[in-house]
């Protein structure tokens, strides 16, 4: 008897030894493929967030300059050099398309030192020096000079954070793709969030039981599960071939995203609502209050940290949709900000994906850190959810 | 003495299943009768149908008539929410909203509008607290959550809210079920005190807290009210065999 109880006693150990060990295992392969993932990336990407310019000081600046912009910044970088160069093209190959606009806005109001932005090419020299780079040997050479110079600095790439698209990888910035995903994001909720929250109360708190019920929620569940592509071939033909909504807009955009969450926020309301304790509702309707002051006076505001939660994680599901936005047209070449919703936008993974199909090689390094902002949006809108759910779990006695 | 409640020949139904058999019965007014009888007899049952809480209750079907002075309180035109700020109740598991303690007992007077001032409030507020027999205890954290109190503060808050509203008569579904004995007493002197201006059913699996705290008490055996009377003539001298058997522990 005793012998038999601890030979099951150790056979349960061991079970619980190897369910453990597996556990940990899982947990650790998820870990390190996610750290695969975000060292890659931020190999990749750092680059994004650094640029390069050539900073020369005012006295430095010889005097009576060409009219002409290109040719002024030609004369003041060979002023430095001590070789003579054989063709201004290989000084300007050498500078972002906008140094003339630099030199022209520094010399209206010439405060601090002139900063010149390097091209793209000479960016990617200097951060990875690579051979095959497509700058000639003789640029090459100017650039190197100027970097014994001491005129090239490093510095935070802010156009990356402050401008749009742009044919030139030294000027992209994503700055109009976050305000695309961010105006796209809030039509999607202002449309998404009334209704999903509206039906999910009618239906665990009004709708009587019945088959009709069951149909609905079956439904719901069922439409959770469709792929998004499918709402946006919905929205192609629904708000732009049917109802003629501009296309490529947030309008459009916000809509078809909308139809997607509008299931997961159903379901998400849903549960919220559900995890009330009857014996609130109970204790509630005791005290004299009618069935919608119950629902609103307690129901709904004790669930207000799940609805929270489950809209936040919606969001966050969506702003990284890209496939949809595809279809209805948001791959439009941005470079302004857009300035409502019914005007021309792209969104941060469109961008990503726009980027991606960039032969440029400077473009890689833009996308991956453009993906890397887009992880940090995520990672922000997973932990306030996380937070949310934390601070505001309900005791209920 | 008084009738403040009356019920006729109640019967309920759970779908197929019936739960009370023509139940008749008087309640006294400011007087406590206590509900006996072993689980499952439909006591909780009973109780539901003085405040209309089966209502609430899915396929729940109740017959005959329950008079609340006098007047049949499952007539067509009676509203239920009037009806519940007349006949309050306490459930058997403290249910405190996750609420602070002041916005649980302002509730049932905010809903109802008896209130017409913030002081108002305040005073309905405390004094409840006080009849309650908890103002000592939680005066200086009003503003803290209901839920943060213990068990016997959690039901003695209950019970403050549900005396907010000045119910006329209070259903107590086994109020100390989840207490222990210090918190039980308190309960039992709390229910002392309050019946000098309330009507209280008490639901009530002790025989001594019947004993203790009630003047009448109904004994329900399967549905079916077996006997009901003074509570010491029934407990001393029960006239049913099964009443006897109940009290002196012989099933049940
Ligand atoms: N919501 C319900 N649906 C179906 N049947 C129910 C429901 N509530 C109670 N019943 C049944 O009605 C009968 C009486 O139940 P009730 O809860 O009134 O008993 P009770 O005397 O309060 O018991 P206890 O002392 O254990 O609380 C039981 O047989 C129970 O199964
Ligand atoms: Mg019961």
């Amino acid at each position: 008897m005793i012998d038999h109880k601890n030979r099951s006693f150790r056979r349960r150990h061991w079970r619980d030894r190897v369910f453990r060990r597996v556990a940990v295992g899982c947990v650790g392969f998820a870990l390190l493929a996610l750290l695969t993932l975000l060292s890659s990336l931020i190999a990749q990407g750092w680059g994004a967030f650094v640029s390069y310019s050539v900073e020369i000081q005012a006295q430095d600046i010889p005097p009576n300059l060409p009219s002409s912009d290109r040719a002024a910044v030609v004369a003041i970088i060979t002023s430095f050099l001590q070789t003579p160069v054989t063709s201004k093209q290989d000084v300007i190959r050498l500078f972002g398309a906008d140094a003339g606009s630099q030199l022209v806005a520094w010399l209206k109001q010439p405060q601090g030192p002139l900063r010149l932005r390097l091209s793209d090419d000479a960016d990617m020299v200097l951060k990875h020096s690579y051979q095959d780079s497509p700058l000639k040997p003789e640029q090459r050479k100017i650039l190197n000079d100027l970097r014994d110079l001491g005129v090239v600095r490093q510095h935070f790439n802010i156009t990356f954070f402050t401008s749009g698209d742009s044919r030139e990888p030294e000027l992209v910035g994503i700055y109009s793709a976050l305000v695309g995903s961010l105006l796209t994001l809030a039509t999607a909720f202002v449309m998404a969030f009334p209704i999903g929250v509206m039906t999910a109360i009618y239906l665990t708190e009004y709708a009587k039981p019945s088959a009709w019920r069951t149909w609905v929620e079956i439904n719901i569940n069922n439409l959770a599960a469709v792929p998004s592509i499918v709402f946006g071939l919905l929205g192609l033909s629904l708000f732009i071939q049917f109802l003629g909504w501009p296309r490529s807009t947030p309008l459009v955009g916000g809509a078809v995203l909308a139809l997607i969450i509008l299931p997961t926020l159903v379901i998400a309301t849903t549960a919220a609502l559900k995890s009330v304790p009857t014996s609130i509702r109970m204790a509630a309707l005791a005290m004299g209050a009618s069935k919608t002051q119950m629902v609103f006076h307690h129901v709904v505001p004790y669930s207000i940290p799940g609805i929270m939660t489950g809209s936040i994680l919606s969001m966050a599901h969506i702003l990284g949709e890209t496939a949809p936005l595809l279809l209805i047209g948001m791959v439009a070449f941005i470079v302004d900000v857009p300035g409502g919703i019914t005007e021309a936008a792209t969104t941060l993974p469109v961008q990503i994906f726009l980027w991606s199909e960039s032969p440029e090689r400077a473009f890689a390094e833009k996308t991956a850190g453009a993906i890397l902002v887009l992880l940090v949006f995520l990672l922000i809108m997973n932990a306030v959810a996380i937070v949310l759910r934390h601070r505001h779990q309900k005791t209920w006695s | 003495m008084d009738k403040k409640m009356e019920a006729h020949a109640v019967s309920v139904f759970y779908g197929q299943t019936q739960a009370l058999y023509d139940i008749s019965l008087t309640i006294p007014a400011r007087h406590v009768t206590a509900l006996i009888g072993p689980s499952g007899c439909g006591k909780s049952t009973f109780l539901r149908c003085l405040n209309r809480m089966n209502d609430v209750v899915e396929d729940c079907v109740v017959r005959g008539s329950i008079l609340l002075d006098g007047q049949n309180i499952y007539a067509p035109s009676v509203d239920t929410v009037m009806l519940r700020a007349r006949v309050g109740m306490v459930f058997q598991k403290p249910n405190p909203f996750p609420k602070s303690i002041f916005d649980n007992v302002a509730y049932g007077p905010r809903i109802h509008g008896m209130a017409k001032t913030k002081a108002d409030l305040e005073e309905i507020v405390v004094e409840s607290l006080k009849r309650a027999g908890l103002w000592q205890e939680v005066k200086d954290r009003l503003h803290t959550e209901g839920t943060s109190l213990s068990g016997g503060q959690q039901q003695r808050l209950c019970i403050a809210r549900s005396i907010a509203i000045s119910p006329e008569v209070i259903l107590m579904d086994e109020p100390c079920s989840a207490l222990d004995p210090i918190a039980t007493a308190k309960i039992e002197e709390l229910i002392d005190d309050l019946k000098a201006n309330y009507t209280i059913i008490i639901v009530t699996h002790s025989m001594q807290q019947a004993a203790r705290v009630s003047q009448t008490t109904a004994f329900f055996h399967m549905g079916k009210m077996i006997e009901v009377g003074p509570t010491d003539v029934l407990f001393t001298n029960p006239k049913n065999e099964r009443t006897q058997g109940y009290i002196t522990g012989r099933f049940g």
